[in-house]
């Protein structure tokens, strides 16, 4: 009767700790999904699932969680761009590339055709996007920044999202599996290809009908000979 | 009135010295303030050029995570990675299947969508394809009919059982569930040209596993 008991306790005790653990696994999968979402970028899955797939030391974690705190100190108290000195936006891209790098990402600064560009050629002509890559060169996410991403609001926003990321990556590190995403749109499988085949259909027909009058003005030119 | 006249009698000699005079220092000055902004130029894009820069450039370890509870794909492969094949022999269809379903990955097959299981995972695998060339058949399945996703974990074959229209923006298909299937989707309307408004979902369940 006494083991009977001690089964019995046990049982209900997993039973409930089992959808306990299921809801704390939903709860830090959202919280990735979210935060990498208020990063801003276009796509959130690759970087939901390259999270997953990297090993974070935890020097590492450890130093993006000072950088984020560091940043977060930097932009208290500003409302506008033109609140931050120069030494606090030159700090706060390093803080940005130093939590980039230890986060395993490579994010290059590019224009939109794709082109890498360097800050330091001020030329801004196409555009400024961030490409966010693997360690291998792999796509993961774009980033399109708008001027209101400058603003302090906005950065902060920002920091404390890379650092409820990271925060919700150990989470789930310690399921020992990988965790879907909560939910998402399905991807869009739709191509160009049919769109631009129409277009030459239509360039080429508007060609033959080009014909017409083409046949009958040299007819003219020859009949007036 | 005579000192006009003085300047009018200043011979071209003069006329050459006073530019000379004049033009050595302006040029000295004009040399100066260009060396200045030449500098003061390098200097902001070195000033640039450090913020852009680590102080200890970071080198992280490029070895997977390995999930400590995962007896199959121990690791999660990188996108555009060849990830196995799908079969439907009822559709004269097989055509490999690449991790990702960006535009760069669809290119060259079926996409599985990363924020998804896969195959023999236990939850919900999504994989899906542009309805122009991997899944222009895919209108034509039909219940009851067979697929099968080789990997290198064995093969695992899924049974048709259901079809959904969704609109685009759709967040209830791709979510996890707590047993093993298969989800396919693609654009529809299926000869609608441009990005279409709907999905085509179809829905399986798994019936076997080949190790």
């Amino acid at each position: 009767m006494k083991k009977f008991s001690i089964v019995l306790a046990i049982t209900v005790l997993l039973v409930g700790l089992l959808p306990f653990s299921v809801s704390a696994e939903n709860s830090s999968a959202q919280k990735l999904a979210d935060s990498i979402a208020q990063l801003g970028v276009d796509e959130v899955d690759y970087l939901y699932a390259y999270l997953q797939s990297i090993d974070l030391t935890e020097e590492e974690y450890n130093s993006i969680v000072t950088n984020t705190e560091r940043a977060a100190e930097v932009t208290e108290g500003k409302s506008h761009p033109t609140d931050f000195s120069n030494a606090e936006k030159t700090e706060l891209l390093s803080l940005f590339n130093d939590s980039t790098q230890k986060a395993h990402l490579d994010v290059q600064i590019v224009d939109h055709d794709g082109n890498s560009i360097s800050l330091s050629d001020y030329n801004f002509d196409n555009g400024v996007a961030l490409n966010i890559q693997d360690l291998e060169g792999n796509q993961l996410a774009t980033v399109n920044p708008t001027i209101e991403d400058l603003n302090p609001g906005a950065i902060s926003t920002k920091v404390d999202a890379i650092k409820t990321a990271v925060d919700a990556k150990v989470e789930l590190d310690e399921t020992g599996e990988f965790v879907p995403m909560p939910e998402a749109e399905l991807p869009n499988t739709a191509s160009n290809l049919p769109t631009s085949i129409l277009i030459g259909g239509i360039v080429a027909l508007l060609g033959v009908i080009g014909f017409i009058p083409a046949v009958k003005l040299s007819r003219k030119v020859v009949n007036a000979n | 009135m005579k000192r006009s006249n003085k300047r009018k009698k200043l011979s071209k000699k003069q006329k050459t010295l006073l530019w000379i005079i004049f033009g050595v220092p302006s040029g000295i000055v004009i040399l100066g303030v260009s060396i200045m902004l030449i500098f003061f130029w390098d200097l902001t894009k070195q000033t640039v050029q450090l913020t852009n820069t680590v102080v200890n450039p970071y080198k992280p370890s490029l070895e997977k995570k390995v999930f400590d509870n995962e007896e199959i794909w121990p690791t999660l492969p990188s996108p555009g990675e060849n990830i196995g094949q799908l079969t439907i022999s009822s559709l004269d269809l097989a055509y490999p299947v690449v991790q990702g379903t960006h535009e760069n990955e669809l290119e060259h097959g079926i996409g599985h969508f990363a924020g998804s299981m896969l195959p023999g995972q236990g939850g919900h695998v999504l994989l899906s394809g542009h309805r122009d060339t991997v899944f222009r058949k895919l209108e034509h399945l039909e219940i009851g009919d067979q697929m099968t996703f080789e990997t290198p974990y064995g093969d695992f074959v899924y049974e048709a059982t259901g079809f959904d229209i969704v609109p685009a923006d759709d967040r209830t298909v791709a979510v996890p569930k707590d047993y093993e299937s298969l989800t396919l989707t693609t654009c529809y309307p299926f000869d609608y040209i441009g990005d279409a408004p709907d999905r085509y979902v179809v829905h399986t369940e798994l019936i076997e596993h080949i190790p």
